[in-house]
């Protein structure tokens, strides 16, 4: 005879269980909601700064099309978050609380200093910090976090790359272009430009969150003998980003948009399709990279272009060095965040 | 009128131009990232540094 479950002898048992993770479930959306308002400058920067659009207008525009990624671009990246960083077995409510604390701390003392880090790898610093603290060093999964590791360095480089290159031939192709022409259709295709970003920055963001959720209802029983994502986790998710982001935060839009370089609405445009399609690309082959880093990198790119000292380097410099200590900050974090949970 | 067709003829091409630029780009990252990390990561970099390297020396006194 099978043993009865813990809420059958003690049904206060099970809603205090329940209660706890639908308690996580909550501060991984308010994580996703963080994340919207903290990467909300990436997606608007670029057509604030060149007044395309006002700032409310903006990340309106920024809030329906990460929203809308929600619809038929996949769950590869919930996938890798959920059973690719570290192992499944070890998973609790704890753990995943740890976790997002990590994640969240990390993300408001970054956007306190305005400062455009990765929400993506505060989330996996703070995974894997909270899993060494619960199991050990075997706990992590080499491979994946060896993978997420190399697109930290891959991820800028590609937005750096994709949009030298289109800045390059956007440059020969509007030679015999007058300014004023050149910069009334540049402001028009950044709107589509900006809404492609944002669709790259919703379907690889949220995704990280679906992937925590539903990694915690597999782990605690909820979600049945397979690993999947719900649809629910997939709406909520996208919906907490984009309200997120409707809240966004203007301290990093002036660092994206104003303070690396000065942007023109064709550099938005190079900028923003060259790191849209870098983040569409990894999220279909279900890599969790940072689309901070990515439209940073594009960014420098378009700069680089007109001059190279045109770029600010020593801002570029304090960014990358906050890139550096995202993942063992936030690992720290969760770490301690784990220490305390685990007395309770 | 032919403010309008010229402006709507070079935003085509404009976009045109950006896929011709990023599909290219992004069908040889794929092919690099088959051949696997050590192979897609030094390859990245270098071409990086390159481009860095180009951008520096092209845009000197500008």
């Amino acid at each position: 005879m099978a043993p009865p479950f813990l809420w059958q002898v003690c049904p206060r048992a099970m809603d205090t269980s329940l209660i706890f993770v639908i308690f996580i479930v909550a501060v991984a959306l308010l994580f996703d909601f963080v994340n919207g308002f903290h990467d909300a400058a990436n997606s608007v920067a670029t057509i604030v700064s060149t007044r395309v659009l006002s700032p409310g207008m903006a990340v309106l525009w920024a809030a329906f099309f990460n929203f809308v990624a929600a619809f038929g671009l996949g769950v590869h990246v919930a996938n890798t978050i959920g059973n690719g960083i570290i192992d499944t077995s070890v998973v609790d409510e704890k753990l995943i609380l740890s976790a997002l604390i990590g994640a969240i701390v990390w993300d408001i003392i970054t956007w306190r200093y305005g400062l455009p880090t990765s929400s993506s790898h505060a989330l996996i610093g703070g995974l894997i910090g909270a899993a060494i603290a619960s199991a050990g060093m075997d706990a992590v999964i080499g491979s994946g976090v060896r993978k997420v590791g190399a697109f930290i360095v891959i991820s800028p480089m590609v937005g750096f790359i994709a949009a030298t290159f289109l800045a390059l031939a956007i440059l020969h192709l509007y030679q015999r272009v007058a300014p004023s022409t050149a910069q009334g259709i540049f402001r028009r295709l950044q709107l589509l430009s900006a809404a492609a970003y944002s669709l790259g920055h919703g379907t690889n963001d949220a995704q990280k969150t679906m992937g925590v959720i539903a990694v915690l209802l597999f782990t605690t029983g909820h979600l049945g003998g397979e690993f999947h994502v719900p649809l629910w986790v997939i709406l909520s998710a996208h919906a907490a980003i984009a309200l997120g982001t409707v809240f966004g935060g203007w301290r990093i839009v002036r660092t994206m948009g104003m303070r690396i370089t000065k942007l023109e609405p064709q550099d938005g445009f190079a900028a923003e399709a060259a790191s849209a399609a870098a983040i569409l690309f990894a999220t279909q082959v279900g890599i969790p990279v940072s689309t901070t880093h990515t439209i940073a990198g594009g960014i420098v790119g378009v700069g680089s272009t007109k001059r190279f000292s045109a770029v600010r380097w020593g801002v570029a410099y304090n960014i990358v060095l906050a890139w550096i200590l995202t993942i063992p900050v936030s690992g720290l974090i969760a770490w301690a965040a784990f220490q305390v949970a685990r007395e309770f | 009128m032919g403010e309008i067709l010229r402006d709507v003829g070079l935003s085509v091409l404009t976009a045109a131009l950006a896929a011709a630029v990023l599909v290219p780009t992004f069908v040889v990252l794929k092919l690099l990232m088959d051949l696997g990390l050590d192979v897609l990561l030094p390859a990245v970099v270098a071409l990086a540094l390159l481009l860095a390297y180009i951008l520096r020396r092209e845009t000197v006194g500008r």
